[in-house]
């Protein structure tokens, strides 16, 4: 499984980095992390030229092509850090990389909170309709007190919160695998002509048993992802 | 004579919110009992939380206006059910080596094109200037959403409905009468200030 990690910081020594770059680093047997940086793109401008070479259409490419999104943001003032904004901002406008899209939120924060404010408005934002990513419901990953979270070479010291971000990670995974099935679902439809209606389009999913999904975890992504009753 | 400093939340050149706070400008400023000056964003850099604590002369700018005014408007338009990049960027340079904002009363307008009036933006907003390094006093129970707002002015960047028209008028006498009450619960302003200026997330 191919996953993005957004780092919702702009800041050059960020904690939510560190935790992006630690998950990458120690849970690359569950899937590949491929960090992509908000503080490279510029302020949101919808007047600016953006160029197809642009960092903003490369970056809507990478995520288009991943099976999944984990953004980590930083809080400020109670909300997501103004860079974060800004590149959800940018790949709402022109371009729509997250539609569809399973995207599971985290983030750190120095003090008791975690983030958790800002965590509220991002699953809100992702809601938007220039977004309309699909939020993994629930899992909520609030990493307090960073700055003693962390050891010198930036891993969680913790080992129960290393224990709860896997079993969240794992879910994620699953919850990826489910809303895949559900696309598989959706392109059958299609094809046997429910589309012709557009109410009918998007008909109700055969659910899918936790047995089924467990039965996915088992075999390896590229199986599982031809994977079609 | 009130003093109030008009921001923004948009740099887009089109904005139906400039054309808001450019209406309230010149519907109430008066250079007798009010005057409102609007200040631009679209020169602060992305906040980048510089380790040496410098924030751009620009910030600082505007930081004084703010700190030397009786109150702040700010119109915003709804990007993704929330404040726009730009403005929460301003805040962040506005909330990290100075604090204009602490007790400063806010009243928050917004506009969009469509039915909605920026409900879920100036929603947020009330929530982040409610935190502890913005601190602002923002008007409460005073929600001015103006919806449709390609078809809401005239020729002129008047705004058309009567209705309205009315009641912007009474969320402005009422932000008048706030400004007087929240200069009352400013007995505190100086500590509240200093408490904020001490603290350093560097050092819990």
């Amino acid at each position: 499984m191919k996953l993005v990690g957004i780092v919702g910081s702009a800041a050059k020594e960020s904690y939510n980095r560190f935790l992006l770059k630690y998950i990458a680093a120690e849970f690359g047997d569950l899937f590949e992390l491929e960090l992509l940086e908000v503080k490279d793109l510029p302020l949101f401008d919808q007047e600016a030229t953006v160029t197809a070479d642009s960092l903003i259409n490369k970056y809507s490419d990478t995520i288009k092509a991943a099976d999944g999104v984990i953004i980590a943001t930083p809080e400020h003032n109670h909300t997501v850090g103004a860079a974060l904004k800004s590149a959800l901002e940018w790949l709402s406008y022109d371009v729509h990389p997250f539609n569809d899209k399973p995207v599971m939120v985290i983030g750190t924060s120095y003090y008791d909170q975690g983030t958790s404010r800002a965590q509220l408005h991002l699953r809100q934002i992702l809601e938007a309709p220039g977004v309309n990513a699909i939020t993994f419901p629930g899992h909520e990953f609030l990493l307090a007190n960073a700055k003693d979270a962390f050891d010198e070479a930036h891993e969680i010291k913790d080992y129960r919160t290393v224990k709860f971000l896997e079993a969240n990670l794992k879910e994620f995974k699953k919850f990826v695998k489910l809303i895949q099935r559900m696309d598989d679902e959706e392109l059958v439809d299609d094809v046997a002509g429910a589309s012709e209606n557009a109410d009918t389009a998007k008909a109700p999913v055969a659910p899918v048993t936790d047995k089924e999904i467990a039965a996915d975890n088992e075999v390896d992504d590229v199986a599982s992802a031809s994977v079609d009753e | 004579m009130k003093n109030i400093i008009g921001i923004v939340g948009s740099t887009y050149s089109k904005s139906t919110n400039r054309l808001l706070l450019q209406f309230i400008q010149k519907r109430y400023s008066n250079g007798e009992q009010v005057q409102i000056e609007l200040v631009p964003l679209d020169k602060l850099p992305l906040f980048d939380k510089p380790a040496d604590r410098k924030i751009p002369a620009v910030a600082q700018t505007i930081s004084d206006k703010i700190e030397a005014a009786d109150g702040v408007i700010i119109a915003i338009p709804e990007y993704d059910h929330s404040v726009p990049a730009r403005l929460s960027n301003a805040l962040a340079w506005l909330s990290y080596t100075t604090h204009p904002f602490i007790d400063k009363p806010v009243m928050i307008t917004g506009a969009s094109y469509g039915s909605l009036g920026s409900s879920r933006a100036q929603a947020h907003l009330k929530q982040i200037l409610d935190s502890p390094e913005l601190g602002a006093l923002t008007m409460p129970s005073s929600e001015f959403l103006l919806a449709r707002s390609l078809q809401a002015f005239n020729e002129d960047g008047a705004i058309t409905d009567q209705a309205t028209l009315d009641y912007l008028d009474r969320v402005f006498a009422n932000f008048m009468i706030f400004m007087d009450i929240a200069a009352q619960l400013k007995h505190t302003v100086v500590k509240d200030k200093e408490k904020v200026q001490s603290f350093s997330w560097d050092n819990i």
